[in-house]
């Protein structure tokens, strides 16, 4: 009997073959997998295997990752230019295909209503930080020194408002004309505190006194952070590529990303700021993720269910190509997963909800969602400007950003 | 072996007999959610007993449970009990008796216990043997050295 036994045990006892460790390995998330490489031949191709990324990519879009635990999502909307300025108006997006609007007001910290615009793609502990684009009606006049690149933080549930100090170090010099360029906005777990980066570049004034102006030669661009808790800007010196055009940065416990251009090299970085400790680490993109004979519009960084990526857009062939990052600082672990289209009627990304929905701008105006899953494309039923309309990942909180100690 | 059978009303039960000769009483409707049950049942219509020979009657016994238990809450702490070892036996059963809810579970479940595993230990507890030549594991090893830091110790 005991015989019998043993023999059916080790009949039994198969190891696992491919196709069902497949199905496991789908599951791990990119780090594992590069690791598992080493495991055996057939293991080291898992990328290039269509089976084993179809599962992959399923699996990736159909978890739930805390990054959307209550979250909700908002339109910073803004109708198409025709004749004139068009304020941005916010918008909460219910229902399973989005199909109700419900505006949100801006907040009113100086008793008369301002226009306001959100930075960023994802809310900070329930708070935003908004840009104050100057008392409504008052769009073309000058502005005061202190009201440029001024910035709010703002809690919508609450309503919690604070007007955020005008930077000291943008108007030193008269006869240098600021550019302030918001880089992110996050919380610091370790010093219980919100802080903002900008940076600054200067430009001489035209009209100024020469001899002035060149005085103490080039005035130096620099970057600058404000802390809450201390309610005051600082400058900060660190060899930092900037912000490109055209993204509105992606934000992670605690680190600020954005796509970076080096003034040295010209290339282009990933570069993720620690506001905690302040450093930065930078991740290039490999050359042979691109089409090499068709032109790239731009790259649109955001976050793919939790993971950060980027949607390449192809001009010539109207496709999108979606990859994530697996590991911050390491080139080799960008994956292409998902080539979408062609869609020739569409013109840009403007932010991605949760799970695989993918929000675009089409070329008629249209605001749409396409779903990875379904591969459908749907209206929202509004239009929007280029490049001025974004979706924001918003989680409610009610606690008050500003304790009174 | 004569079994005191307590008229069930209405559920016809079958027998499952597992391939170290362990046998199992089951509802019908328990049985059907193993496809592979449901496609015997489905060609032969009045069979009373199926064998099962790719699973042992210990793996069946929990296999049962499983379906008659499954919720989200059940599934949440089913896998916890089991060792590594028991769990691709109970994956290998679920495979060959198709139930995909139990094949999902585990595999998640597997897919959790080797995440920050050395490549040594997935091989050892998948009993896979290398086929990388040394210079080519040191290639690989090498290429992605950032995919190995802070991997758990065996």
């Amino acid at each position: 009997m005991d015989k019998y036994l043993a023999a059916t045990t080790k009949k039994v006892s198969n190891h696992i073959y491919d196709d069902v460790a497949f199905v496991i390995l789908s599951k791990l998330p990119l780090k594992s997998l590069f690791r598992f490489c080493c495991v055996r031949k057939s293991w080291s191709v898992l990328f290039q295997n269509s089976y084993f990324m179809d599962m992959f990519r399923r699996n990736f879009l159909s978890k739930d990752h805390p990054y959307y635990n209550d979250t909700s999502l908002l339109l910073d909307h803004s109708a198409p230019w025709d004749n004139g300025y068009k304020p941005s108006v916010l918008y909460s997006l219910f229902g399973e295909r989005f199909e109700n609007t419900v505006k949100i007001d801006w907040p009113n910290p100086y008793q008369v209503p301002h226009y306001f615009r959100i930075y960023g793609s994802v809310s900070v502990n329930g708070i935003f930080c908004i840009e104050d684009n100057g008392r409504v009606g008052s769009f073309g006049q000058s502005r005061s020194v202190t009201e440029l690149g001024r910035i709010v933080l703002w809690n919508p549930a609450t309503d919690e408002c604070k007007v955020i100090p005008p930077s000291p170090f943008a108007f030193e010099s008269p006869c240098w004309d600021p550019l302030i360029e918001f880089h992110g906005f996050g919380y610091c777990q370790g010093s219980d505190d919100y802080k903002v980066i900008r940076h600054l570049t200067f430009f001489p004034l035209s009209d100024g006194d020469w001899e002035e102006t060149w005085k103490d030669g080039y005035h130096d661009s620099l970057w600058e952070i404000y802390c809450l808790k201390i309610n005051r800007w600082r400058k900060f010196d660190l060899d930092m590529p900037t912000q490109r055009i055209g993204g509105a940065g992606v934000y992670t416990d605690g680190v600020c990303h954005w796509w970076g251009e080096s003034e040295i090299d010209d290339e282009v970085y990933l570069v993720s700021f620690d506001l905690n400790n302040e450093t930065f680490v930078k991740t290039s993109i490999p050359s042979n993720m691109d089409y090499i004979d068709s032109a790239i519009v731009f790259r649109h960084l955001n976050m793919l269910n939790g993971s950060i990526g980027f949607i390449s857009n192809y001009a010539e062939t109207s496709t999108f190509h979606i990859s994530i990052l697996g590991e911050v600082g390491i080139k080799e672990s960008w994956i292409k997963l998902f080539i979408v289209g062609p869609l020739p009627c569409v013109e840009h990304p403007i932010g991605i909800g949760k799970k695989g929905d993918i929000f675009f701008r089409k070329k008629d105006n249209e605001l749409v969602w396409f779903n990875l899953n379904t591969q459908k494309i749907e209206e929202l039923g509004l239009k929007g400007g280029s490049f001025s309309c974004r979706i924001l990942i918003y989680k409610e909180s009610f606690l008050p950003f500003e304790r009174k100690e | 072996m004569a079994e005191e059978k307590s008229q069930a009303s209405s559920s016809k039960m079958l027998t499952l007999k597992a391939s170290d000769g362990v046998l199992f009483e089951v509802e019908l409707n328990i049985a059907k959610e193993m496809k592979t049950v449901q496609a015997y049942i489905d060609d032969c219509e009045d069979i009373e007993t199926i064998p099962i020979p790719n699973v042992l009657g210990k793996h069946l016994a929990i296999v049962i449970e499983y379906i008659k238990k499954t919720n989200e809450e059940y599934d949440a702490e089913f896998e916890k009990q089991w060792n590594m070892d028991d769990l691709q036996l109970l994956l290998l059963a679920a495979n060959y008796l198709n139930i995909s809810g139990l094949q999902e579970c585990l595999c998640k479940a597997i897919a959790k216990r080797i995440e920050n595993k050395s490549p040594e230990y997935v091989r050892k507890v998948f009993n896979i043997e290398n086929d990388h030549s040394p210079e080519e594991e040191a290639k690989l090893r090498k290429e992605y050295k950032w995919a190995f830091e802070g991997v758990d110790k065996d």
